[in-house]
């Protein structure tokens, strides 16, 4: 089986973290404590290509 | 997203231009209000002006349609809701601030409430931010919400990056992120995302609704 595109990014207004599943263009969980999940890479700020 | 009029609950035909960092001040109008709420509007100008923000009133549009249609441009036009609440207020003057304050929270705009000692906030409002006006500490508080604005617009960046296979989700958050950020990186960013859809028909309302000239 495929592995899930997920990605992980910290919403500063509640400070937690939301599971982002990119093959699927959704925001698919919000963590309840703090810190970020566990082997979830947290997405970086993309910069455009000129 | 589907705008309504909300005078004929039809659906709003005419675009509605977005104008990033524009803030809606909700307060008493007027000049019989009290005068902490120029003291307040006073220092706020202040740290707007710091962070490149301009704030509206409804006194400050004139459109010549009905006051409500007004009101309505407004919230979906601006970027941030402040509401400014003082006790001395009238309660139909309170209703209509919180009316326009949850207005704004529904259709995903930033808003936070300024307000004076001993000034009580409807249960409905107790998890939305707020800030007690002193005059010692109001500027310093004030700064650090726009910082927070600043995550907040990088949040919705990234999560429209990360969420294009979901292109109206994705839209929807980088125009938010342009909505507080005035970034021309991310005003690019919509423009690319716009004219990935093929459908005319959803392709033309975005462009009403966000950018008028896509480059």
């Amino acid at each position: 089986m495929a592995k899930k595109d997920v990605v992980q990014v910290k919403n500063p207004r509640t400070n937690k973290y939301v599971k982002i599943d990119r093959s699927k263009g959704r925001i698919i969980d919000q963590k309840k404590s703090d810190g970020p999940y566990k082997g979830v890479p947290i997405a970086r700020k993309r910069t455009t290509k000129k | 997203m589907i705008i309504y009029d909300v005078t004929s609950n039809n659906i709003f035909e005419e675009p509605i231009q977005m104008k990033p960092k524009q803030i809606f001040v909700m307060t008493k109008l007027g000049k019989k209000r009290a005068k902490i709420i120029d003291e307040i509007m006073e220092e706020m100008d202040e740290i707007l002006n710091e962070h490149k923000f301009t704030k509206l009133t409804a006194d400050d549009l004139i459109t010549g349609n009905d006051y409500m249609q007004k009101i309505n441009k407004l919230i979906h036009e601006s970027a941030i809701g402040i509401a400014i609440v003082d006790s001395s207020f009238e309660c139909r003057t309170l209703c209509n601030i919180f009316y326009e304050c949850g207005l704004m929270d529904s259709i995903g705009k930033e808003t936070i409430i300024i307000k004076t000692e001993k000034t009580e906030i409807p249960s409905d409002f107790v998890r939305t931010e707020y800030i007690e006006y002193s005059p010692n500490t109001f500027k310093n508080k004030l700064r650090s919400y726009f910082k927070v604005l600043s995550s907040q617009a990088e949040y919705y960046d990234k999560v429209s990056d990360n969420t294009q296979k979901n292109p109206i989700y994705s839209i929807d958050y980088t125009k938010r992120a342009y909505m507080l950020s005035n970034s021309s990186q991310i005003y690019d960013k919509l423009g690319v995302r716009i004219n990935k859809i093929k459908d005319k028909r959803i392709k033309e309302a975005f462009t009403n609704s966000i950018i008028q000239n896509i480059r």
